[in-house]
């Protein structure tokens, strides 16, 4: 059996709880993550993803139900969460709004240097947090973070995060606001995190065409409970279950349903451009049914 | 000079961006957001502007309702300069933005509070007011949330509330400033769905996205590079160059996309294709192979 980076279970959660206007945002929420897997969460606006997610590095503590992060168990009012900081990041939305140094690279450096990493050693992984979500080095490093666009200033706070080297990454709607060629590099460095290094990712996205892009296994939650988990090709096949949470299928899948109902037989799942390409392609050049 | 407002000919373009210029300060200079860029916001029309990120989008936004002032050249809503301080109450009446984060954007504790803090501050008549938020809300759809609190909402909810509100100051043109970025996959079609009713009703929408999937609904579409307009052009004719597009590091719609594997491998279908349905009823048109 694989070793659990992040075991979740029967979690709650309450806002303003205890006061009149209480409301449960988790309950009995569960959520497992293991070494190298990437997983995605779903679900509608105000399902409890970000209140989920922020246990993940002990921002938020269990009102109920058990949190375990690297084996430490964080409903134990004892346990520092602090350490677990530097081995989980986490991307919140909006993150260009936690920008507070004045230029580029400083922002990004702040992490590393409170890590205590040598100059030599925040340096290169300035540089390699720069590469890797697309911002040329030498061209954005002294500039102004307030002079940047909403886009770069993405680019930036998640360049911070990245520069922590974490072991799990956690994004919430990390591409929302991104230029299609900035999605694109963002999932390909992802992609190149988790195969080079090894680093585990959590991806908290609405993007459906992204998630069957870049994730093995869907975990989605409606107010605050889990709906459905499972490998993202079974999951996507529910389009019906999908839309009445408020949710959708990729363009593809969405595409293989339009065809399927025009009398066409496709075969296998189809998520992606590249499975629609395929599959039209063997459908036109196998005999008429 | 003519009362504010009344409307100029239906011919003249709504909204006039002419030679402009704008630059912010960095270190060691400036760096320029827009460049000499000249366009037209037609009365009526459902304008997409697309760009990368720092294209210039939303420097250009803020420039429809006078929130940014050009360093060179001229923006002209309805006849009336931006650069007029004495104009600009009501040029943010006629051209109404709504951003991409929908908490930024509420500002009171009850939705219909919310949707009436506009015309309020019109010094509008009481039952002005009253009825300008019913329209709001019922065209809206969300006159059950009227009494709800703004927090409790869901971001299409929240999203519809701030276009509300807007559009309680009965503009001429709604800007929709990546309006649906945050939010999921119901949220953003209800959202959709509001913008084309209003539309359908005579609003003119200027819509920047970076769904390439929105952006075929439009009627034309601007794209921006480095602060300068790179391209102008109809949806179809846009998305069917699509090596310019990447050029412009910009993306065809995956619909458009997949036609356009299948013709590299042979299988032309005749169109380019921009949504589901056209493609998936040009794709059954195709000749099969036949044993």
């Amino acid at each position: 059996m694989t070793e659990s980076l992040i075991e979740v279970r029967d979690l709650w959660h309450w806002y303003l709880r205890n006061t009149p206007l209480q409301t449960v945002a988790l309950q009995g929420t569960s959520f497992t993550l293991r070494a190298r897997e990437v997983v995605g969460i779903m679900g509608h606006t105000g399902c409890g993803k970000s209140t989920l997610i922020q246990h993940f590095n002990g921002l938020l503590r269990p009102h109920r139900g058990t949190v375990r992060v690297f084996g430490s168990d964080l409903g134990d009012p004892h346990v520092d969460p602090r350490p677990l900081r530097r081995r989980v990041g986490l991307v919140f939305q909006f993150p260009e709004q936690q920008l507070f140094d004045p230029t580029v690279g400083d922002d990004i450096a702040f992490g590393p240097r409170k890590l205590g990493c040598d100059r030599a050693e925040v340096r290169r992984r300035v540089q390699g947090a720069m590469a890797a979500v697309g911002l040329p080095f030498e061209t954005f490093k002294d500039r102004y973070t307030f002079g940047l666009s909403g886009g770069e200033m993405r680019k930036v706070a998640l360049a911070g995060v990245l520069a922590l080297e974490p072991e799990v990454l956690v994004l919430d709607e990390p591409t929302a606001g991104l230029d299609p060629r900035a999605r694109r590099d963002l999932l390909a460095s992802l992609r190149a995190l988790h195969d080079e290094r090894g680093t585990a990712l959590v991806f908290v996205s609405h993007n459906m065409d992204e998630v069957a892009e870049l994730v093995t296994r869907v975990d989605v939650l409606a107010n605050g409970q889990n709906v459905m988990s499972g490998p993202v090709r079974e999951i996507f096949r529910e389009e019906r279950r999908l839309r009445e949470l408020g949710l959708g299928v990729p363009a593809a899948a969405e595409l293989a349903g339009a065809l399927r109902e025009r009398g066409l037989a496709l075969r296998g799942d189809v998520l992606t451009i590249d499975d629609a390409v395929e599959a039209m392609w063997t459908s036109l050049n196998s005999p008429a049914a | 000079m003519t009362g504010a407002g009344e409307p100029l000919s239906p011919l003249t373009p709504l909204i006039r961006v002419d030679g402009v210029s704008v630059a912010y300060p960095v270190p060691g200079g400036r760096v320029q957001a827009l460049t000499d860029v000249s366009l037209d916001v037609r009365r009526g029309e459902w304008l997409s502007i697309i760009g990368h990120n720092g294209s210039g989008k939303s420097t250009l936004a803020k420039l429809f309702n006078g929130m940014v002032i050009p360093g060179r050249g001229e923006v002209t809503v309805d006849g009336l300069s931006t650069r007029d301080d004495e104009q600009r109450k009501r040029i943010r009446q006629i051209v109404g933005i709504v951003f991409q984060n929908p908490d930024n954007q509420i500002v009171a504790t009850v939705v219909e509070e919310d949707v009436a803090f506009g015309p309020e501050n019109l010094g509008l008549p009481r039952a002005e007011i009253a009825s300008r938020v019913k329209d709001a809300l019922r065209r809206l759809e969300i006159e059950d949330l009227r009494t709800r609190a703004p927090h409790q909402l869901s971001g299409g909810q929240k999203q519809r509330v701030a276009i509300a509100g807007v559009l309680a100051m009965r503009p001429a043109c709604l800007v929709l400033d990546e309006s649906t970025a945050m939010l999921d996959p119901s949220g953003r079609a209800e959202v959709l769905a509001a913008a084309e009713a209003l539309h359908r009703d005579g609003v003119t929408i200027v819509a920047i996205t970076h769904f390439m999937s929105e952006v075929v609904r439009s009627d034309r579409v601007i794209v921006l590079a480095e602060g300068r307009v790179a391209l102008e052009a109809e949806p179809r004719a846009l998305f069917s160059r699509p090596e310019r597009l990447r050029e412009l590091e910009l993306d065809v719609p995956q619909v458009t996309e997949i036609a356009a594997r299948l013709r590299e491998r042979g299988a032309d279908l005749g169109i380019v294709p921009l949504t589901v349905a056209e493609l998936a009823d040009a794709f059954v048109r195709l000749p099969r192979a036949v044993t």
